[in-house]
């Protein structure tokens, strides 16, 4: 997957509401592999919407979005879940984990299906965002931001044309965000992704190719 | 297994217990019934003499009003074409009944002591009957009659009366070697005939002489022009069916002794063991049911575990996986219990039924067994397809 594109995309419930303009809503938008976007927004006009669309979770929308040239409306569920084990990398803003298995086990439970990471690279992943120490916790046990780090793990243990991140990084101190972007970062520039970010108007350290206001 | 971590979330250890027992009841039950009725059909169906009976001797009625007239006991050709016709009748005949006074004897010359009565035959077709003495011919030069007795007769005469008035009991072998001066009397003819009984009869319950015999003597003795025929033979099918039971008393017919209360026997047998096996049914019905509903549960509690699953690439048949392999293990179990159990009290009841000489066949068995493993393969598959069914409901985008 080269291209990530939308073509007069809206929200079904902002069709009859109406909404203030957008860099992307209605537009005809195109986000390519390699580079790096950022969507801005205020609360309540759709980023987690957007990110959802694209990952295939919802289809309340009108107009189309394509990945290449192909409606994303015409997949069918197993080519769906290609997409989410080899395309599209997710951080989902409620993150989604299962809180009652352990830290490796969240990670082991994607890693075992895509085969991406060794056990070493998840291990050095672990070590340097300071959460070794709690790989055998359940996930209920850890703060909210560990379970950041955890679900960043996660996602980087899959090959992804791009990754998308919504509002990923909420509850971090700016050393952790430095660091876990720098780690993101890295894989990126691996894998030769492109990377949706959304954000209520923090501009996180990556260095975005544009940067969109929804 | 970190899948299985995951799902075996929210499974109801009482409800898969609840489920499991039930089934085990409702199949042991279910075989049991099955099993036992194929330990007890073979008295009805087979050629056991038990209930051997695929021929039924049919009379009318004797009430008050036939028995003033005696031609109302007797059929008319309408009625014996009617019978013919039932769909359980391979094969129907008639006795043919003597028209000419029998008067018997036994020669005075001889050292026996005397002994005479006036008597009566009857005739049936010699494919009907289930002895063929040597000496069953009859010829008009030899002058002698062949006489086949039932051997209820003898039995009568042995067990009843001789032993109450102090005489000798005679096998049937002795009985053989008694020779009988027969005279016939009628249309203005008497003539004297040699005569012995040459063999005893289970089936028909009458003083029998060869067919061709009776038509040669009630031409030349018969006071009739035609012999009225008041007693019917007839081959049947299946001896148990009910219809034969259900059609002869529509007819107001007789069917004599006990051979018509086994066809009763039989439904009896056969309705006992489907309301067993209904029971049995309805209880696996209700297990089953419990099940599915356990499955919908699970499913609408797992829901959002399934979708984050999903969500990270899992597929459905992945999911559904470890709830095939917990179903088909419950469901292996309880095969293997049933068995056991079936076996079990096949045993315990087999001894009490060796006295009927019910022998515990292999083939059977494996018939049961085959049964047994159709039933669970047919519940396992409908568990799965519900699981499967179940979790492919779960779609992810969900569709508007």
């Amino acid at each position: 997957m080269n291209t990530l594109s939308l073509k007069h995309t809206l929200p079904v419930i902002f069709f009859e509401a109406g909404m203030p303009a957008s860099e992307i809503w209605l537009k005809e938008v195109g986000f390519i592999k390699g580079r790096l976007y950022l969507i801005t927004a205020a609360s309540g006009v759709g980023k987690s919407s957007l990110l959802n669309y694209i990952f295939g979770e919802r289809t309340d929308y009108t107009g189309d979005i394509f990945f290449d040239d192909r409606n994303i409306n015409t997949l069918r569920p197993s080519e769906w879940l290609d997409i989410r084990q080899r395309r599209l990398g997710f951080i989902f803003q409620g993150l989604r984990l299962f809180t009652d298995l352990t830290v490796k086990e969240n990670i082991d439970l994607k890693n075992r299906l895509t085969g991406f990471k060794s056990k070493t690279e998840i291990n050095d992943l672990l070590e340097q965002t300071d959460i070794a120490d709690k790989a055998g916790t359940k996930i209920r046990f850890l703060s909210f931001g560990q379970q950041q780090r955890v679900a960043i793990i996660r996602a980087l243990c899959q090959p992804f044309d791009f990754l998308l991140m919504d509002e990923p990084f909420s509850h971090l101190d700016e050393q952790n965000v430095a660091l876990l972007s720098s780690i993101i970062t890295a894989e990126l520039q691996r894998q030769g992704s492109g990377l949706l970010i959304t954000s209520l108007g923090t501009q996180y350290p990556f260095n975005y190719h544009s940067i969109l206001k929804l | 297994m970190l899948l299985w971590k995951l799902l075996r979330k929210n499974i109801s250890i009482p409800q898969l217990t609840g489920y499991g027992v039930a089934t085990l009841l409702g199949m042991s039950i279910v075989l049991l019934a099955i099993r036992f009725y194929t330990d007890v059909r073979p008295l009805f169906t087979s050629d056991s003499s038990l209930f051997k009976a695929d021929f039924i001797v049919l009379s009318k009625k004797i009430s008050l009003l036939n028995a003033v007239r005696s031609d109302k006991s007797a059929f008319t050709d309408k009625e014996i074409e009617d019978i013919r016709k039932q769909h359980f009748v391979n094969e129907l005949s008639y006795f043919t009944p003597s028209s000419y006074q029998v008067y018997a004897y036994i020669d005075p010359t001889s050292n026996i002591p005397g002994f005479s009565t006036y008597m009566f035959f009857e005739s049936v077709p010699d494919n009907l009957l289930d002895v063929q003495p040597k000496d069953w011919k009859w010829n008009e030069e030899s002058r002698f009659i062949p006489i086949i007795l039932p051997r209820s007769y003898l039995n009568l005469y042995n067990f009843g009366f001789a032993q109450s008035q102090g005489l000798p009991q005679i096998s049937e072998g002795i009985i053989s070697n008694f020779t009988l001066q027969v005279r016939l009397t009628g249309k203005g003819n008497r003539e004297t005939f040699t005569s012995r009984i040459v063999g005893f009869t289970d089936r028909i319950n009458t003083i029998l002489v060869p067919d061709e015999f009776m038509r040669w003597a009630n031409d030349r003795f018969g006071n009739a022009a035609k012999p009225k025929i008041s007693r019917l033979i007839a081959e049947v099918k299946n001896p148990t069916d009910p219809a034969i039971a259900e059609y002869f008393a529509a007819k107001n017919l007789e069917i004599n002794d006990d051979k018509g209360e086994q066809g009763k026997l039989s439904y009896f047998l056969k309705i006992l063991v489907l309301s067993v096996s209904a029971v049995g049914l309805v209880i696996m019905v209700l297990a089953i049911a419990l099940m599915l509903i356990s499955i919908n549960l699970l499913v609408y509690k797992n829901q959002k575990t399934f979708e984050n699953l999903m969500l990270q690439g899992y597929r459905r048949q992945q999911l559904a996986k470890p709830y095939y392999l917990l179903t088909i293990s419950i469901n292996v179990i309880v095969l293997v219990l049933s068995l056991l159990i079936m076996v079990f009290v096949h045993n315990a009841y087999l001894s009490q039924l060796s006295v009927l000489k019910i022998t515990a066949e292999n083939s059977d068995t494996w018939t049961v067994i085959g049964l047994a493993v159709i039933f669970n393969i047919l519940i396992t598959g409908l568990n799965c397809a519900w699981i499967n069914h179940k979790i492919r409901s779960i779609q992810i985008p969900k569709r508007r």
